[in-house]
Protein backbone atom coordinates (compact mmCIF):
# COMPACT_ATOMS: atom_id res chain seq x y z
CA UNK A 1 0.00 0.00 0.00
CA UNK A 2 1.52 3.50 -1.08
CA UNK A 3 -1.30 5.47 0.09
CA UNK A 4 0.57 8.49 1.41
CA UNK A 5 -1.55 8.67 4.47
CA UNK A 6 -0.07 5.42 5.18
CA UNK A 7 3.36 6.79 5.18
CA UNK A 8 2.56 9.52 7.75
CA UNK A 9 0.58 7.63 9.85
CA UNK A 10 3.63 4.95 10.84
CA UNK A 11 5.39 7.64 12.48
CA UNK A 12 9.27 6.80 13.42
CA UNK A 13 11.59 5.60 15.76
CA UNK A 14 9.82 4.35 19.21
CA UNK A 15 6.08 5.28 17.54
CA UNK A 16 7.16 2.57 14.59
CA UNK A 17 3.75 0.40 13.72
CA UNK A 18 1.24 2.58 16.63
CA UNK A 19 -1.89 3.85 14.60
CA UNK A 20 -2.59 7.30 14.83
CA UNK A 21 -5.36 6.48 16.96
CA UNK A 22 -3.01 4.69 19.62
CA UNK A 23 -1.08 7.56 19.72
CA UNK A 24 -4.11 9.81 20.03
CA UNK A 25 -5.42 7.99 22.93
CA UNK A 26 -2.91 7.21 25.02
CA UNK A 27 -2.43 11.11 24.66
CA UNK A 28 -6.12 11.81 25.98
CA UNK A 29 -5.70 9.12 28.74
CA UNK A 30 -2.67 10.91 29.94
CA UNK A 31 -3.99 14.37 29.53
CA UNK A 32 -7.12 13.92 31.32
CA UNK A 33 -4.85 12.29 34.19
CA UNK A 34 -3.05 15.42 34.56
CA UNK A 35 -6.11 17.75 33.81
CA UNK A 36 -7.91 16.10 36.65
CA UNK A 37 -5.18 15.80 39.19
CA UNK A 38 -6.41 16.70 43.09
CA UNK A 39 -3.31 17.96 44.09
CA UNK A 40 0.47 19.45 42.84
CA UNK A 41 2.01 17.90 45.84
CA UNK A 42 6.07 17.58 44.78
CA UNK A 43 6.09 13.81 44.06
CA UNK A 44 3.19 14.81 41.39
CA UNK A 45 4.88 17.27 39.99
CA UNK A 46 8.17 15.38 39.89
CA UNK A 47 5.92 12.63 38.38
CA UNK A 48 4.23 15.00 35.12
CA UNK A 49 8.12 15.94 34.62
CA UNK A 50 9.09 12.81 34.55
CA UNK A 51 5.86 11.85 32.27
CA UNK A 52 6.97 14.57 29.72
CA UNK A 53 10.41 14.15 29.61
CA UNK A 54 9.03 10.42 28.40
CA UNK A 55 6.72 11.80 26.01
CA UNK A 56 9.83 13.86 24.68
CA UNK A 57 11.75 11.60 24.14
CA UNK A 58 8.82 9.13 22.36
CA UNK A 59 7.71 12.16 20.45
CA UNK A 60 10.78 14.25 19.88
CA UNK A 61 8.83 17.27 18.86
CA UNK A 62 10.85 20.03 17.82
CA UNK A 63 11.19 22.71 20.18
CA UNK A 64 10.78 25.87 18.44
CA UNK A 65 7.25 24.21 17.28
CA UNK A 66 6.13 23.04 20.94
CA UNK A 67 7.01 26.86 22.45
CA UNK A 68 4.94 28.63 19.38
CA UNK A 69 2.00 26.12 20.59
CA UNK A 70 3.26 26.30 24.36
CA UNK A 71 3.15 29.92 25.08
CA UNK A 72 -0.23 30.74 23.76
CA UNK A 73 -1.83 27.81 25.63
CA UNK A 74 -0.46 29.27 28.97
CA UNK A 75 -0.94 33.07 27.64
CA UNK A 76 -4.81 31.94 27.86
CA UNK A 77 -4.66 29.79 31.08
CA UNK A 78 -3.47 32.89 32.30
CA UNK A 79 -6.10 35.74 30.49
CA UNK A 80 -8.93 33.03 32.28
CA UNK A 81 -7.68 32.61 36.35
CA UNK A 82 -6.56 36.78 35.68
CA UNK A 83 -9.70 37.18 38.01
CA UNK A 84 -8.67 34.81 40.52
CA UNK A 85 -5.66 36.74 40.96
CA UNK A 86 -7.14 39.84 40.88
CA UNK A 87 -9.26 38.83 43.80
CA UNK A 88 -6.15 37.78 45.93
CA UNK A 89 -6.47 33.98 45.34
CA UNK A 90 -3.33 34.10 43.98
CA UNK A 91 -2.38 30.76 45.48
CA UNK A 92 -5.63 28.99 44.22
CA UNK A 93 -4.82 30.46 40.52
CA UNK A 94 -0.77 29.44 40.64
CA UNK A 95 -1.70 25.88 41.41
CA UNK A 96 -4.97 25.90 38.77
CA UNK A 97 -2.54 27.89 36.31
CA UNK A 98 0.19 24.85 36.62
CA UNK A 99 -2.32 22.18 36.34
CA UNK A 100 -3.60 23.36 33.11
CA UNK A 101 0.39 24.53 31.70
CA UNK A 102 1.11 21.08 32.17
CA UNK A 103 -1.93 18.94 30.55
CA UNK A 104 -1.16 21.45 27.70
CA UNK A 105 2.72 20.20 27.78
CA UNK A 106 1.78 17.12 27.83
CA UNK A 107 -0.40 17.20 24.95
CA UNK A 108 1.23 19.40 22.73
CA UNK A 109 4.54 17.15 23.44
CA UNK A 110 2.04 14.10 22.60
CA UNK A 111 0.49 14.89 19.70
CA UNK A 112 3.65 16.52 17.74
CA UNK A 113 4.02 12.37 16.39
CA UNK A 114 0.61 13.28 14.83
CA UNK A 115 0.44 15.03 11.86
CA UNK A 116 -2.17 16.75 9.90
CA UNK A 117 -2.61 13.70 7.68
CA UNK A 118 -2.99 11.37 10.35
CA UNK A 119 -5.48 13.72 12.55
CA UNK A 120 -8.69 12.16 10.46
CA UNK A 121 -7.98 9.14 10.55
CA UNK A 122 -6.87 8.64 13.97
CA UNK A 123 -9.92 10.45 15.05
CA UNK A 124 -12.18 8.07 12.77
CA UNK A 125 -10.59 5.03 14.66
CA UNK A 126 -11.59 6.39 17.93
CA UNK A 127 -15.29 6.27 16.72
CA UNK A 128 -15.88 10.15 15.71
CA UNK A 129 -18.39 10.05 13.04
CA UNK A 130 -16.78 9.72 9.35
CA UNK A 131 -18.63 13.74 8.85
CA UNK A 132 -16.76 15.29 11.70
CA UNK A 133 -13.63 13.54 11.04
CA UNK A 134 -14.21 14.50 6.93
CA UNK A 135 -14.73 17.81 7.91
CA UNK A 136 -11.43 17.93 9.89
CA UNK A 137 -10.14 16.78 7.02
CA UNK A 138 -11.30 18.91 4.82
CA UNK A 139 -10.58 21.94 6.70
CA UNK A 140 -6.73 21.36 6.80
CA UNK A 141 -7.05 20.65 3.03
CA UNK A 142 -8.45 24.05 2.26
CA UNK A 143 -6.09 25.73 4.16
CA UNK A 144 -3.25 24.80 1.67
CA UNK A 145 -5.85 26.33 -0.79
CA UNK A 146 -6.86 28.94 1.03
CA UNK A 147 -2.77 30.02 0.88
CA UNK A 148 -2.48 29.30 -2.94
CA UNK A 149 -5.54 31.50 -3.74
CA UNK A 150 -4.57 34.17 -1.31
CA UNK A 151 -1.07 34.24 -3.08
CA UNK A 152 -2.85 34.57 -6.75
CA UNK A 153 -5.37 37.04 -5.79
CA UNK A 154 -1.78 39.55 -4.32
CA UNK A 155 -0.34 38.42 -7.67
CA UNK A 156 -3.47 39.88 -9.64
CA UNK A 157 -3.78 43.07 -7.54
CA UNK A 158 0.04 43.85 -7.75
CA UNK A 159 0.13 43.34 -11.65
CA UNK A 160 -3.01 45.79 -11.62
CA UNK A 161 -0.80 48.49 -9.54
CA UNK A 162 -3.22 47.89 -6.42
CA UNK A 163 -0.54 48.55 -3.46
CA UNK A 164 -0.50 46.98 0.12
CA UNK A 165 -1.30 43.69 1.78
CA UNK A 166 -4.97 43.55 -0.04
CA UNK A 167 -6.58 42.86 3.64
CA UNK A 168 -9.74 44.49 2.95
CA UNK A 169 -13.29 43.46 3.20
CA UNK A 170 -13.75 42.97 -0.40
CA UNK A 171 -10.82 41.28 -1.01
CA UNK A 172 -11.71 38.70 1.67
CA UNK A 173 -15.33 37.89 0.48
CA UNK A 174 -13.41 37.09 -2.99
CA UNK A 175 -10.75 34.82 -1.40
CA UNK A 176 -13.59 33.15 0.37
CA UNK A 177 -15.44 32.63 -2.51
CA UNK A 178 -12.71 31.78 -4.97
CA UNK A 179 -11.28 29.34 -2.27
CA UNK A 180 -14.48 27.55 -1.72
CA UNK A 181 -15.46 27.38 -5.48
CA UNK A 182 -11.71 25.35 -5.81
CA UNK A 183 -12.21 23.43 -3.39
CA UNK A 184 -15.83 22.09 -4.39
CA UNK A 185 -13.73 21.02 -7.70
CA UNK A 186 -10.93 19.58 -6.18
CA UNK A 187 -13.39 17.60 -4.00
CA UNK A 188 -15.16 16.65 -6.80
CA UNK A 189 -11.48 15.39 -9.00
CA UNK A 190 -10.79 13.80 -5.79
CA UNK A 191 -13.92 11.23 -5.73
CA UNK A 192 -14.09 10.85 -9.42
CA UNK A 193 -10.20 9.22 -8.93
CA UNK A 194 -11.39 6.80 -6.78
CA UNK A 195 -11.12 9.04 -3.16
CA UNK A 196 -13.36 7.08 -0.49
CA UNK A 197 -12.37 8.78 3.11
CA UNK A 198 -14.17 6.07 4.32
CA UNK A 199 -12.35 3.25 2.78
CA UNK A 200 -9.01 5.38 3.97
CA UNK A 201 -9.78 5.25 7.35
CA UNK A 202 -10.86 1.50 7.78
CA UNK A 203 -7.13 1.01 6.25
CA UNK A 204 -5.25 2.80 8.35
CA UNK A 205 -6.41 4.39 11.40
CA UNK A 206 -8.10 1.44 13.60
CA UNK A 207 -6.25 0.40 17.43
CA UNK A 208 -3.71 -2.08 16.40
CA UNK A 209 -2.07 -4.94 19.09
CA UNK A 210 1.08 -2.60 18.47
CA UNK A 211 -1.11 0.02 20.52
CA UNK A 212 -1.17 -1.86 23.72
CA UNK A 213 2.56 -0.83 24.48
CA UNK A 214 1.49 3.02 24.48
CA UNK A 215 -1.62 2.31 25.77
CA UNK A 216 -0.49 0.05 28.49
CA UNK A 217 2.34 2.37 30.01
CA UNK A 218 -0.59 5.57 29.59
CA UNK A 219 -2.93 4.33 31.50
CA UNK A 220 -0.38 3.03 33.96
CA UNK A 221 1.00 6.69 34.91
CA UNK A 222 -2.59 7.96 34.32
CA UNK A 223 -3.51 5.70 37.52
CA UNK A 224 -0.56 6.35 39.43
CA UNK A 225 -0.43 10.24 38.72
CA UNK A 226 -4.21 9.83 40.74
CA UNK A 227 -2.48 7.90 43.19
CA UNK A 228 0.41 9.88 43.95
CA UNK A 229 -1.80 12.78 43.92
CA UNK A 230 -4.34 11.09 46.90
CA UNK A 231 -6.93 10.24 44.86
CA UNK A 232 -6.70 6.65 46.14
CA UNK B 1 -12.59 32.11 24.69
CA UNK B 2 -11.05 28.70 24.71
CA UNK B 3 -11.06 26.82 28.20
CA UNK B 4 -7.94 25.10 28.92
CA UNK B 5 -7.54 21.47 30.52
CA UNK B 6 -7.18 21.59 34.33
CA UNK B 7 -9.04 24.64 34.90
CA UNK B 8 -12.07 23.43 36.16
CA UNK B 9 -11.98 20.63 38.30
CA UNK B 10 -15.74 19.36 39.03
CA UNK B 11 -16.23 15.59 37.50
CA UNK B 12 -19.94 16.23 37.45
CA UNK B 13 -20.07 19.88 36.20
CA UNK B 14 -17.68 18.96 33.77
CA UNK B 15 -19.53 15.69 32.79
CA UNK B 16 -22.62 17.56 32.23
CA UNK B 17 -21.37 20.70 30.50
CA UNK B 18 -19.96 18.23 28.06
CA UNK B 19 -22.38 16.24 27.78
CA UNK B 20 -24.19 19.42 27.02
CA UNK B 21 -21.94 20.25 24.00
CA UNK B 22 -21.82 16.44 23.06
CA UNK B 23 -25.92 16.50 22.56
CA UNK B 24 -25.37 19.76 20.39
CA UNK B 25 -23.05 18.28 18.01
CA UNK B 26 -25.26 15.14 17.64
CA UNK B 27 -28.21 17.24 17.04
CA UNK B 28 -26.50 19.45 14.40
CA UNK B 29 -24.90 15.85 12.70
CA UNK B 30 -28.58 14.61 12.26
CA UNK B 31 -29.61 17.80 11.36
CA UNK B 32 -26.85 18.82 8.50
CA UNK B 33 -27.41 15.37 7.08
CA UNK B 34 -23.33 13.18 6.48
CA UNK B 35 -23.95 13.53 2.60
CA UNK B 36 -23.34 16.08 -0.09
CA UNK B 37 -19.81 16.90 -1.32
CA UNK B 38 -20.66 20.30 -2.05
CA UNK B 39 -21.75 21.05 1.48
CA UNK B 40 -18.38 19.68 2.96
CA UNK B 41 -16.24 21.15 0.38
CA UNK B 42 -17.89 24.84 1.26
CA UNK B 43 -17.85 23.99 4.94
CA UNK B 44 -14.96 22.98 5.06
CA UNK B 45 -13.61 26.18 3.24
CA UNK B 46 -15.03 28.19 5.41
CA UNK B 47 -14.06 25.95 8.88
CA UNK B 48 -10.22 26.69 7.46
CA UNK B 49 -11.02 30.45 7.17
CA UNK B 50 -12.20 30.29 10.79
CA UNK B 51 -9.07 28.47 11.75
CA UNK B 52 -7.23 31.20 10.72
CA UNK B 53 -8.99 34.01 12.18
CA UNK B 54 -9.75 32.16 15.71
CA UNK B 55 -5.28 31.73 15.19
CA UNK B 56 -4.60 35.52 15.53
CA UNK B 57 -4.78 36.90 18.67
CA UNK B 58 -4.80 40.70 18.69
CA UNK B 59 -3.92 42.42 21.98
CA UNK B 60 -7.62 44.20 23.33
CA UNK B 61 -7.50 45.18 26.93
CA UNK B 62 -4.33 45.43 28.85
CA UNK B 63 -4.15 41.45 29.87
CA UNK B 64 -6.53 40.20 27.56
CA UNK B 65 -6.48 39.18 24.06
CA UNK B 66 -9.10 38.19 21.63
CA UNK B 67 -10.10 36.88 18.88
CA UNK B 68 -12.73 36.13 16.12
CA UNK B 69 -14.45 33.41 16.33
CA UNK B 70 -16.33 33.48 12.90
CA UNK B 71 -19.60 32.05 14.19
CA UNK B 72 -21.79 34.72 12.70
CA UNK B 73 -20.64 33.85 9.02
CA UNK B 74 -20.64 30.32 9.36
CA UNK B 75 -24.28 30.53 10.42
CA UNK B 76 -25.49 32.71 7.59
CA UNK B 77 -23.29 31.00 5.24
CA UNK B 78 -24.19 27.41 5.71
CA UNK B 79 -27.22 27.63 8.38
CA UNK B 80 -26.74 26.46 12.54
CA UNK B 81 -26.01 22.70 11.74
CA UNK B 82 -23.27 22.95 9.30
CA UNK B 83 -22.16 25.91 11.45
CA UNK B 84 -22.11 23.97 14.83
CA UNK B 85 -20.39 21.09 13.26
CA UNK B 86 -17.78 23.37 11.42
CA UNK B 87 -17.21 24.84 14.75
CA UNK B 88 -16.50 21.97 16.28
CA UNK B 89 -14.09 20.88 13.62
CA UNK B 90 -12.08 23.49 14.17
CA UNK B 91 -11.85 23.11 18.11
CA UNK B 92 -10.84 19.97 17.77
CA UNK B 93 -8.08 20.64 15.01
CA UNK B 94 -6.98 23.59 17.24
CA UNK B 95 -6.61 21.33 20.57
CA UNK B 96 -5.14 18.36 19.02
CA UNK B 97 -3.09 19.86 16.66
CA UNK B 98 -2.69 23.75 18.03
CA UNK B 99 -2.53 23.20 21.77
CA UNK B 100 -5.06 25.90 21.65
CA UNK B 101 -8.55 25.08 24.40
CA UNK B 102 -8.54 21.95 25.87
CA UNK B 103 -9.44 18.34 24.95
CA UNK B 104 -11.20 17.11 28.16
CA UNK B 105 -13.16 20.42 27.87
CA UNK B 106 -13.67 20.25 24.05
CA UNK B 107 -17.87 19.93 24.92
CA UNK B 108 -17.75 23.15 27.31
CA UNK B 109 -15.63 25.06 24.51
CA UNK B 110 -18.16 23.61 21.65
CA UNK B 111 -21.15 25.10 24.06
CA UNK B 112 -19.45 28.53 24.49
CA UNK B 113 -17.67 29.13 21.39
CA UNK B 114 -19.88 26.75 18.47
CA UNK B 115 -23.32 26.44 20.04
CA UNK B 116 -24.63 29.63 21.70
CA UNK B 117 -22.95 32.06 19.10
CA UNK B 118 -24.52 30.67 15.98
CA UNK B 119 -27.64 29.68 17.48
CA UNK B 120 -27.96 33.81 18.88
CA UNK B 121 -27.20 34.60 15.42
CA UNK B 122 -29.08 32.11 13.34
CA UNK B 123 -32.26 32.98 16.14
CA UNK B 124 -32.03 37.11 15.25
CA UNK B 125 -32.20 35.55 11.79
CA UNK B 126 -35.41 33.72 11.75
CA UNK B 127 -36.55 37.09 13.35
CA UNK B 128 -36.11 39.15 11.50
CA UNK B 129 -35.65 37.17 7.81
CA UNK B 130 -33.39 36.93 4.59
CA UNK B 131 -33.58 40.92 3.57
CA UNK B 132 -29.87 42.09 3.00
CA UNK B 133 -30.46 44.75 5.80
CA UNK B 134 -32.25 42.06 8.06
CA UNK B 135 -29.00 39.67 7.35
CA UNK B 136 -26.25 43.24 8.56
CA UNK B 137 -28.54 43.40 11.44
CA UNK B 138 -28.45 39.50 12.11
CA UNK B 139 -24.57 39.41 11.52
CA UNK B 140 -23.46 42.35 14.17
CA UNK B 141 -26.07 42.13 16.59
CA UNK B 142 -26.01 38.25 16.42
CA UNK B 143 -22.34 38.04 16.70
CA UNK B 144 -22.43 40.47 19.80
CA UNK B 145 -24.83 38.53 21.50
CA UNK B 146 -23.51 34.94 20.93
CA UNK B 147 -20.13 36.52 22.45
CA UNK B 148 -22.27 37.35 25.36
CA UNK B 149 -23.91 34.41 25.62
CA UNK B 150 -20.67 32.78 25.43
CA UNK B 151 -18.76 34.61 27.70
CA UNK B 152 -21.88 34.25 30.23
CA UNK B 153 -21.27 30.29 29.77
CA UNK B 154 -17.73 30.33 30.76
CA UNK B 155 -17.78 32.63 33.32
CA UNK B 156 -20.74 30.55 35.07
CA UNK B 157 -18.62 27.44 34.68
CA UNK B 158 -15.48 29.14 36.59
CA UNK B 159 -17.54 30.91 39.37
CA UNK B 160 -19.00 27.43 39.91
CA UNK B 161 -15.78 25.31 39.58
CA UNK B 162 -13.15 27.38 40.19
CA UNK B 163 -14.52 29.50 42.90
CA UNK B 164 -13.81 32.76 40.66
CA UNK B 165 -14.93 36.06 42.47
CA UNK B 166 -18.04 36.63 40.83
CA UNK B 167 -18.70 39.73 40.12
CA UNK B 168 -15.21 39.98 38.87
CA UNK B 169 -14.94 36.97 36.60
CA UNK B 170 -18.32 38.18 35.17
CA UNK B 171 -17.12 41.37 34.41
CA UNK B 172 -13.90 40.84 32.98
CA UNK B 173 -15.27 38.24 30.37
CA UNK B 174 -18.44 39.90 29.70
CA UNK B 175 -16.43 43.24 29.01
CA UNK B 176 -13.70 42.04 27.07
CA UNK B 177 -16.01 39.27 25.10
CA UNK B 178 -19.08 41.96 24.44
CA UNK B 179 -16.27 44.33 23.00
CA UNK B 180 -14.64 41.48 20.93
CA UNK B 181 -17.99 40.89 19.98
CA UNK B 182 -18.62 44.51 19.05
CA UNK B 183 -15.67 44.17 16.95
CA UNK B 184 -16.74 41.02 15.56
CA UNK B 185 -20.05 42.02 13.98
CA UNK B 186 -18.79 45.16 12.55
CA UNK B 187 -16.41 43.07 10.53
CA UNK B 188 -18.84 40.07 9.53
CA UNK B 189 -21.75 42.65 8.54
CA UNK B 190 -19.27 44.16 6.10
CA UNK B 191 -17.95 40.43 4.81
CA UNK B 192 -21.89 39.88 4.63
CA UNK B 193 -22.65 42.75 2.50
CA UNK B 194 -19.47 41.88 0.24
CA UNK B 195 -20.92 38.04 -0.11
CA UNK B 196 -24.67 39.33 -0.66
CA UNK B 197 -22.96 41.92 -3.20
CA UNK B 198 -20.85 38.91 -5.06
CA UNK B 199 -22.98 35.83 -3.96
CA UNK B 200 -26.24 36.16 -2.62
CA UNK B 201 -27.11 32.69 -3.86
CA UNK B 202 -25.33 32.00 -0.44
CA UNK B 203 -28.10 33.60 1.72
CA UNK B 204 -30.82 32.37 0.22
CA UNK B 205 -33.79 30.48 2.33
CA UNK B 206 -33.87 26.72 1.94
CA UNK B 207 -36.68 26.44 0.13
CA UNK B 208 -35.05 28.63 -2.66
CA UNK B 209 -31.42 26.43 -2.83
CA UNK B 210 -32.61 23.30 -3.27
CA UNK B 211 -31.97 23.43 -6.71
CA UNK B 212 -28.39 24.52 -5.60
CA UNK B 213 -27.28 21.86 -3.15
CA UNK B 214 -30.50 20.18 -1.82
CA UNK B 215 -28.19 18.41 0.46
CA UNK B 216 -27.53 21.40 2.17
CA UNK B 217 -30.56 21.86 4.04
CA UNK B 218 -32.63 19.14 5.38
CA UNK B 219 -36.32 19.16 6.50
CA UNK B 220 -36.52 20.06 10.77
CA UNK B 221 -34.45 18.23 12.70
CA UNK B 222 -36.61 14.72 13.76
CA UNK B 223 -36.55 12.43 16.80
CA UNK B 224 -33.49 14.17 18.38
CA UNK B 225 -34.19 11.86 21.42
CA UNK B 226 -30.22 11.63 22.03
CA UNK B 227 -30.04 15.13 21.94
CA UNK B 228 -33.18 15.57 24.48
CA UNK B 229 -31.58 12.39 26.64
CA UNK B 230 -28.41 13.87 26.75
CA UNK B 231 -29.06 17.73 27.74
CA UNK B 232 -31.62 16.24 30.43
CA UNK B 233 -28.79 13.78 31.78
CA UNK B 234 -26.18 16.77 31.66
CA UNK B 235 -28.50 19.54 33.36
CA UNK B 236 -29.38 16.75 36.11
CA UNK B 237 -25.63 16.12 36.79
CA UNK B 238 -25.00 20.04 37.03
CA UNK B 239 -26.60 20.13 40.73
CA UNK B 240 -24.61 17.25 41.96
CA UNK B 241 -21.67 19.23 41.48
CA UNK B 242 -20.25 20.10 44.72
CA UNK B 243 -19.99 23.59 46.04
CA UNK B 244 -17.70 22.91 48.63
CA UNK B 245 -13.59 23.23 47.83
CA UNK B 246 -12.09 19.90 46.51
CA UNK B 247 -8.84 18.63 47.56
CA UNK B 248 -6.16 21.07 45.70
CA UNK B 249 -8.62 23.92 47.22
CA UNK B 250 -8.57 22.83 50.51
CA UNK B 251 -4.10 22.29 50.52
CA UNK B 252 -4.45 25.58 48.90
CA UNK B 253 -6.76 27.53 51.71
CA UNK B 254 -4.99 25.72 54.54
CA UNK B 255 -1.49 27.11 52.51
CA UNK B 256 -2.55 30.43 53.40
CA UNK B 257 -3.32 32.86 50.95
CA UNK B 258 -0.25 34.95 48.66
CA UNK B 259 1.68 31.81 48.73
Amino acid sequence: MTDQAVVSAEGGGLLAGTSPSGRLLSALILVGSVAFLPALNPLVLGGCGLLLALAWAVSRPDARRFALRLVPALLASAALLFPLALAGQLAQATALFMRSGLAAAILITLTAALSANDLAPALSGLGLPAALSELCASALRQLGLAREEARRVRLARQLRGARGMGLGISVLAALLTRTARRAERVELAMRLSGYDPARRTRDNSALRALDLWLLGPALTAAVLLQWLAGRF
Amino acid sequence: MHLCDGVLSDPALLIGANLIGAATVIGALNSAGTSGRRGVAFSGTLAAFVLVAQAINVPFVPGASAHLIGAGLLALCIGPARAILALFAVLMVQALLLGDGGITVLGINTLNIAVLPVLAVSGLRRLLGDSRRALLVSAFAGTLLGNALGATSLASLLVWSAAAPLELTFGWLLAVQSLAGAVEGVLTALLVSQLWQHTPELFRAPTQRRSLDEQFYQRPPRAGWALVLCVVVGIALLPLSSHTPDALEVVLTRLGPGR
